[in-house]
């Protein structure tokens, strides 16, 4: 096993237009554990995401991906191969049919396959999250909203990655959809046995899921630990958190 | 006071202007490099080369031969106040080819091409799609800009070559069914005038005006600001630069090319 964890965050700092958006933040995701990013609108939930996914630029701090900087350019497609994402909107590619979507990595990258391989695999994928094989030839936007949804989640696990990232998975599902795609997370992480990282402003969703759990406000981390220790702790916000939500 | 006021006002636009520009230009030298770095999306390249080229041939021929048409019926009405009538097929010849094929063509494109552009790529910014192209270990670049990019400078000069033979064909039919020319002189007045440079310099700018589009058409999509009025910006923006270029690029290149 990698002596190193799967993630590690150290100073990340985030400035736009010199305002601050993060703030020194640290953190480790350890193997086989599962990091809920809790939060408040506009606490820099996605940013921080975003930031670990290189998708935006740091002003300060690193990231590391099992050892290796991966804020640097050139360490981040080998990155990026171990990594899946479900997006909040689903990001489904318009234009291409559900397969093509969810083996989208095989077909346009270096790691070619042929289409009847892909296909075949991506069908497989599809079943495993409680999709029919019609499904497969169908376009995103013939899809209800749950199902688009399952749709990513196939996309993110199909390369067989090490982490997966789900941004605000439940978001605009109904509460009988939202329940089942939780479901579906608890089932892929308890096969898999790989780690994951979910941002969410739900705190239901966080204790159904974590493992671990941060607090980010503000754009500073203001309190993390494991699930366990949420209702111990004497952070005040961390309290507030529980009881806007908890019944 | 006023006078300061103002002058603070201009100096703000202009830096705007100044860092759009520098904006632009390191989006250029960025696509060059990635260009040059690859990968290549040939089945990408093809598909767009399918939909910005052939699928604009309709509007390009309908507007080529309405124009080539009409510019016979003017040169005619014109050339008949100093019995000049015989020059219609010559000037409707070089006219098309010169100048009005290529902006022809480089405007229609520009609304029909640059906007549509803008407008996928800058929805596919708005809900995440580039994100997850690059989490996908796919460079938005080379997948989506600049397959792009290169479809326009390769359709532009063909379809402006079609736009130019329409052209003459719409002057060719209202020549001999309107102002009763003889087919044949009209055909050997066309050819003994039209020269090999009138028809490429033509081209040479209709490969420019595609790159201004592509450029332009992808730049706007790429900073498209959140939601559905940045994407309607983006969209106006790429269709209205494009033709201000394109206007201003024909006239550099028409001095460069025939101002010698």
């Amino acid at each position: 096993m990698n002596q190193y964890p799967e993630i590690e965050v150290k100073n990340l700092t985030k400035n736009i237009n010199s305002k601050q958006i993060l703030t020194d933040i640290n953190f480790k995701l350890n193997h086989k554990s599962h990091l809920v990013i809790i939060g408040g609108s506009g606490a820099g939930k996605s940013m921080l995401i975003k930031c670990i996914l290189g998708l935006q630029s740091l002003s300060e701090g690193k990231v590391y991906f099992k050892g290796n900087n991966v804020s640097i350019k050139n360490e981040r497609p080998e990155f990026l191969k171990q990594i899946g994402v479900c997006f909040q909107g689903n990001a489904l590619f318009d234009s291409y049919k559900v397969w093509e979507n969810v083996a989208f990595e095989k077909i346009h990258t270096k790691q070619l396959m042929s289409r009847k391989i892909a296909r075949d695999n991506a069908v497989a994928k599809l079943l495993e999250v409680g999709l029919p094989t019609e499904t497969a030839d169908l376009y995103p936007f013939e899809l209800s909203g749950g199902m688009q949804k399952r749709v990513g989640i196939a996309r993110a696990i199909f390369s067989n990655p090490d982490i997966l990232f789900f941004d605000e998975p439940t978001t605009g599902l109904d509460p009988l959809m939202s329940r089942k795609i939780i479901a579906l997370i608890k089932e892929i992480m308890a096969s898999s046995m790989k780690s994951a990282i979910t941002i969410t402003h739900d705190i239901n969703l966080a204790l159904s899921l974590a493992s671990e759990i941060l607090l980010l406000h503000e754009g500073h981390v203001e309190w993390s630990g494991l699930k366990t220790q949420i209702f111990k702790t004497k952070s005040k916000l961390i309290k507030e958190f529980l009881k806007g939500t908890i019944k | 006071m006023i006078i300061v006021s103002y002058i603070q006002k201009i100096g703000s636009i202009f830096r705007v202007f100044l860092s759009l520009l520098g904006r632009l230009v390191l989006f250029i030298l960025f696509n060059l490099k990635r260009l040059f770095s690859g990968p290549f999306y040939f089945k990408n390249f093809i598909y767009q080369l399918f939909s910005i080229g052939f699928l604009s041939l309709p509007v390009i021929g309908l507007t080529a031969i309405f124009t080539g048409a009409a510019l016979a019926l003017q040169i005619f009405s014109g050339g008949s106040r100093f019995n000049a009538e015989s020059v219609v097929p010559s000037i409707v010849a070089i006219g098309i080819t010169r100048e009005l094929g290529p902006v022809l063509c480089g405007l229609i494109m520009a609304g029909r091409v640059s906007s549509s552009i803008a407008a996928e790529i800058g929805t596919m910014k708005v809900t995440e799609q580039l994100d997850a192209l690059y989490t996908l270990n796919t460079n938005p670049y080379n997948f989506l800009i600049i397959p792009r990019i290169f479809a326009c400078v390769i359709s532009l000069p063909f379809l402006t070559l079609i736009g130019d033979l329409l052209g003459i064909w719409g002057g060719y039919l209202i020549g001999i069914s309107t102002l009763d020319f003889n087919s044949t002189n009209y055909l050997v007045n066309t050819l003994q005038y039209l020269q090999f440079e009138d028809i490429y310099s033509g081209l040479i700018k209709a490969a420019v005006f595609g790159f201004i589009i592509g450029i332009l058409g992808t730049f706007n999509g790429l900073n498209t600001s959140i939601g559905a009025k940045g994407v309607g910006r983006a969209t106006t923006n790429s269709v209205v630069w494009s033709s201000i270029l394109i206007l201003a690029s024909n006239y550099l290149l028409t001095e460069a090319l025939f101002n010698k």
